[in-house]
């Protein structure tokens, strides 16, 4: 399950935040990037043996020449400096299966990854706030109930299991939508990976707007103010509706910038040509550089949406930094 | 509706308990050995509640089998988490210093690099199987109980009951876990409960792409990968894993919420 | 003439590759109507591997290479042979060592530059160019004077010579059927100059039917009409689109929706499309060169004696597989080469289902109390699935069946480093069956192809003899003794031919069944009716 939205009240300045989180960020990349590059490099079976699949058979002098010319006889720990020194000139390599630069390709396929990821996001937040106001303003009613029971059933739904049954009724029963596969970039395709990446978001999202609503009421200032006049209730409303919207902020934010790695099952399930359906092609090509490029990508992203988050949530709520 | 998650909940996780400790009662066949390519794909009725899949086995003692897996991966998996989270969690709060700059730094790291991600790469770098999927997804998911520990040592640290356990001369070790941690297990527990339902569903989705349970043992997510080729053919060999599936994780998400308004009012575990 | 007479005796063979099903037929009935654009799938992979046809080695890849290069022959889906394409005629010296090539005179490159015999020799020696890597090595080695290119001893290969601007002869080291070799996309032929710019890998410039004109990364890729193509009247279309996909119910889905035009498809959708009425009239059955087998390390006891291997093949009941598991579609074993080889003995007889036999055979061998038959396989119907529904079988017999499952690049690891028991496979087994056979050779290391470790020197003689044999009838003849002599000798458990599946939608015209990779499409010859989608 998703992490939570970190509330962190802890007197901090946005210049040490940033800071911090910069080393921080720079830690972990560099800490991931040798795990992975460990892991994939001493894993049975290498690029090499996987070219060809089952069906086309590859001579045994082009598999051999393969290992030379990729460096895979070499030793892992010269392996690991070299491509260290290379992506410290911002170099992440060849890939070996398409043998164009891994930059070039995450790229092309970033564009898609963005589109999905996007949409998802969109998707749960336009109808999972509202979802989330209108159960906490009928709290202990059958709405709140039913938008309750809808949110927790989106949160324990398998999402292959959502976006096959969703594939298969709107797609070839009802005929409204496009089964898979990008198209040529129209919206229609867009609809069922995006509701399919959207609908756990989605749940959480409803949960917290209506955790921060109901808990923004209850707050004692709310009820000071409603018994003051006009102008003042304007104003502490008005700092309510901050509050609350710091919390669904952080919670889209987290969700927003997990979602490159949570769209590994959706894309592949959707052929959709994204970074996650790219990672588990390249992971089963042993197509190293290609992987490693993949899970920076993915951590990139996550760190700097955090950071951005962070920052926002600074900016939003100036007690942070003093409280 | 408290009231109603939380009976609900434990319902559905006493009737999976249930089903997997008395699975070879309750289920009519085997669901490896009784295996008829005579009896492939038939639909469910007759002999056969639920139909058999490509391999002639029934699908509903299969189903009952998988109980087995989804439980012990759900629970296991959910221990290790817990047992990692909570040990670095406590351990970072209470001693602080160059121990909680490296537990949060890992915390980052763990948060970071995505659940599924991780155990993609571990489950090709061990090759499919139980213990291997237990590590993976074992080993994984522990940020958010780390975080939740520390966050809450470091608010008990200072109360009255912690600094009488210290005076008193009971060591580090006392302190915080016979002392701390039964007054913040409450969260725990939900936080846990729910990682339960997330364990499962974290299973599945690696059977899904192929990095699961070894077949021809049954598991849910297993049962589902090879069903999706088979949606048009043979329906019910994707719905009712998956409705299987659906109903354990929302029972033990409804549980966690149900214990959450009992054991933690105030919110700390909140989702 | 004697190699027409063989061809034609092989025809009879051939009865199963092309049924004589209505989308076939349709495709006679009418004259070719122009325009529109063609909606095809580019299958089993999530993205591309390259768009320059000398740097691939997926089927996939072939499929989008159809439209966009040509090589010196091409594949006839009709006669099932290679047959003369930029080649206008060939002619092979008395020892079929040298052939004297002459292309057309009318073909261009999409840069509107004319094709020439230095274009071909450029490309052949660029596909031999150790620093390259292509796949299609294999194809040019057995021209003289290559390996010394490809061992960096020689910067071109001597046995290619230029004669004038359209002619050039290739000299080859043995008697060879040149067609064999140069059909295959990886030996399209490339403009240098085109080759020369870095766009090269994202923006391909060949010689076929269409250019390329669009490619969305693990999306589509298209390619508008080449007005100057050398064929007159064709492509058809006036454009091409292929969706990449890796996901066998995903295009099912596409097809039924009316989103591609054809379609390879998996087992459990051809049960369906068998059993509809309207579906049912769009499947074109192939006979691929491809045999599924259960691989056996012949080194490792107790599958070092002839006697435990015969009993695997005797303990199975292969019918039941193939009805049940593959749903019919493929077509049973009865040795080594495929259904639709030009060695296939049609009147050899499978070994049947006889566990009795088997049983007596493995107490005969010292196994009556059975033995542990440790199995890798990839997580497929046809890995994983095959050796659940064997299972059963081998234990009936008293051997118990223990899976792996891993990576097809742990699976070929261990299989190539000998540390494998058994696994599954396919294995292309076509269209040369003496390349096929080799497969079997004691001198062929398991890197080389004899993963099995199979080694009878008797086999090897046969082998030998066939290949040097004067006639092709002779040949023919001796390596069907030596397909018989395999089967016998069960270095596998012989499963199935794959039998490739075609979906085409009733507006699709021209589509035939291709038994080297079902997948690929003769994209020039495909046109669209007046009513279909591709021309709103």
């Amino acid at each position: 399950m998703p992490p939570p939205p970190s509330l962190r009240k802890e007197p901090v300045a946005v210049s040490s935040v940033l800071g911090r989180r910069l080393l921080q960020s720079l830690v972990t990349l560099l800490v991931s990037v040798l795990l992975v590059f460990f892991m994939f490099s001493v894993i049975p079976g290498s690029f090499a043996d996987a070219i060809g699949g089952e069906k086309r058979a590859v001579s045994a002098e082009v598999k051999e020449k393969l290992r030379t010319e990729l460096h895979l006889d070499e030793p892992l720990p010269e392996r690991f400096v070299h491509y260290l020194s290379d992506l410290s000139q911002g170099d992440l390599g060849k890939s070996f299966a398409m043998r164009r630069p891994v930059l070039d390709i995450l790229l092309e396929r970033l564009v898609a990854s963005m589109r999905l990821a996007v949409a998802a996001i969109g998707f749960a937040v336009v109808v999972g706030v509202p979802m989330g106001f209108l159960a906490a303003a009928r709290k202990g009613t059958w709405v709140d109930a039913a938008v309750m029971m809808l949110a927790i059933s989106g949160l324990s739904i398998p999402g292959f299991w959502f976006g096959l049954l969703a594939m298969y009724l709107f797609a070839l029963e009802l005929r409204w939508l496009p089964t898979i596969g990008y198209g040529h970039g129209d919206l229609s395709h867009l609809v069922l990976p995006a509701m399919t990446l959207g609908i756990a978001p989605l749940a959480l999202i409803a949960r917290t707007t209506r955790a921060a609503v109901l808990q923004v009421l209850g707050e004692d200032y709310i009820r000071t103010a409603r018994s003051k006049g006009a102008s003042e209730r304007r104003v502490v409303l008005r700092h309510m509706a901050r509050n609350a919207f710091v919390l669904i902020l952080t919670t889209i934010g987290l969700q927003f910038g997990s979602m490159l790695g949570g769209s590994v099952i959706v894309e592949n399930l959707f052929s959709w040509p994204g970074i996650g359906a790219l990672l588990t092609q390249a992971v089963a090509q042993r197509d190293i550089p290609l992987v490693q490029g993949c899970v920076l990508l993915i951590i990139v992203f996550f760190l700097v949406i955090n950071t951005l988050v962070d920052l926002a949530y600074i900016a939003i709520d100036p007690r942070i930094r003093y409280s | 509706m408290q009231r109603f998650n939380l009976n609900f909940g434990l319902l559905v996780v006493a009737a999976l308990v249930f089903v997997a400790a008395f699975a070879p009662f309750l289920a009519p066949y085997s669901p490896v050995d009784f295996a008829d390519l005579r009896n492939s794909n038939l639909p469910p009725g007759g002999p056969f509640l639920m139909g058999t899949d490509e391999q002639g086995r029934d699908i509903f003692s299969r189903i009952i089998y998988g109980a087995r897996i989804s439980l012990l991966v759900g629970v296991v998996v959910q221990m290790m988490n817990t047992f990692v989270g909570v040990t670095l969690g406590l351990t970072a709060g209470y001693f602080g210093g160059w121990w909680d700059e490296f537990v949060q730094g890992l915390t980052n790291l763990m948060l970071a690099i995505p659940t599924i991600v991780f155990a993609l790469a571990l489950m090709t770098f061990l090759g499919p199987g139980l213990v291997s999927l237990l590590l993976a997804l074992g080993l994984t998911d522990w940020a958010y109980s780390c975080r939740i520990s520390r966050a809450q040592v470091l608010s008990q640290k200072e109360q009255n009951y912690v600094q009488a356990a210290r005076t008193i001369g009971f060591g580090r070790g006392h302190v915080i876990f016979r002392e701390i941690l039964p007054n913040v297990a409450g969260p725990l527990v939900v936080v846990a409960t729910m990682g339960v339902g997330s364990a499962i569903l974290a299973e599945a989705s690696l059977s899904f792409i192929g990095l699961g349970v070894v077949p021809p043992t049954p598991s849910w997510g297993g049962m589902l990968a090879r069903a999706r080729e088979q949606l048009m053919v043979a329906p019910w060999i994707a719905v009712f894993p998956g409705l299987a599936l659906f109903i354990t994780v929302l029972g033990f998400n409804m549980l966690g919420d149900g214990l959450r308004d009992l054991l933690d009012p105030q919110g700390r575990a909140d989702r | 003439m004697k190699r027409r007479t063989f061809l034609k005796s092989s025809a009879a063979g051939l009865a199963l590759t092309v049924s004589p099903f209505a989308g076939a037929l349709r495709a006679m009935a009418d004259t070719p109507l122009p325009g529109g654009t063609l909606h095809l799938v580019a299958p089993y992979g999530t993205a591309l591997t390259s768009l320059d046809p000398h740097k691939t080695w997926e089927s996939q890849d072939l499929v989008v290479s159809k439209a966009f290069h040509r090589s010196l022959y091409n594949w006839d889906t009709t006669g099932n042979r290679p047959v003369l394409d930029l080649a206008e005629t060939v002619e092979a010296s008395d020892d079929r060592k040298t052939f004297t090539f002459k292309l057309h005179d009318n073909i261009y490159f999409h840069n509107g530059r004319q094709v020439t015999a230095d274009d071909v020799i450029w490309s052949l020696n660029r596909i031999a160019d150790p620093a390259l890597n292509s796949p299609g090595v294999s194809n040019v080695q057995p021209i003289s004077g290559a390996q010394a290119v490809m061992d960096g001893k020689a910067k071109t290969i001597s046995g290619l010579t230029k004669v004038d601007d359209l002619t050039f002869s290739v000299t080859f080291d043995n008697p060879t059927d040149p067609g064999m070799l140069f059909f295959d996309g990886s030996t399209s032929i490339l403009p240098q100059e085109e080759v020369a710019k870095p766009e090269f890998a994202s923006h391909p410039v060949g010689c076929g039917p269409f250019a390329f004109s669009e490619h969305v990364e693990g999306s589509y890729v298209s390619g508008k009409k080449f007005d100057k193509y050398f064929k007159p009247g064709l492509p058809y279309a006036d454009e091409v689109t292929f969706t990449i996909t890796d996901d066998y119910s995903a295009m099912d889905v596409a097809f039924r929706a009316g989103e591609v035009d054809a379609t390879v498809l998996s087992e459990d959708a051809y049960v369906l499309y068998r059993e509809d009425p309207e579906l049912s009239k769009g499947l074109i059955e192939v006979a691929e060169l491809f045999t599924r087998h259960m691989g056996l390390n012949n080194e490792m006891p107790p599958l070092n004696d002839v006697r435990v291997r015969q009993a695997i093949n005797y303990a199975i009941d292969r019918d039941l597989v193939i009805e049940k598991l593959l749903k019919d579609k493929a077509i049973k074993a009865t040795g080594w080469l495929p259904k639709t080889s030009i060695a296939f003995d049609a009147t050899r007889q499978p070994y049947p289902y006889d566990p009795e036999k088997a049983k007596a055979l493995l107490a005969e061998a010292g196994q009556a109390g059975g033995f542990t038959l440790d199995i890798m396989v990839t997580d497929s119907t046809s890995g994983r699935g095959v050796a659940e529904a064997i299972t059963p079988f081998l234990k009936d017999v008293g051997i118990t069946l223990n899976m792996t499952i891993a990576d097809g690049a742990v699976v070929a690891d261990a299989r190539e480093k000998g540390t494998a028991m058994a696994w599954m496979r396919s294995a292309g087994t076509g269209p040369d069956p003496v390349v096929a056979l080799r497969m079997f050779d004691s001198r062929m290391s398991r890197a080389a192809g004899n993963v099995f470790a199979f080694k009878d020197p008797a086999f090897d003689a046969m082998l030998d003899q066939a290949a040097a044999a004067a006639d092709d009838a002779q040949r023919i003849d001796l390596l069907k003794k030596a397909d018989a002599y395999i089967q016998d000798q069960a270095p596998v458990w012989f499963h199935n031919y794959n039998k490739g599946i075609l979906a085409v939608q009733p507006w699709l015209m021209g589509a035939t069944g291709n038994v080297t990779e079902t997948a690929v499409l003769e994209v020039e010859n495909l046109w669209l009716t007046q009513d279909a989608p591709g021309r709103g």
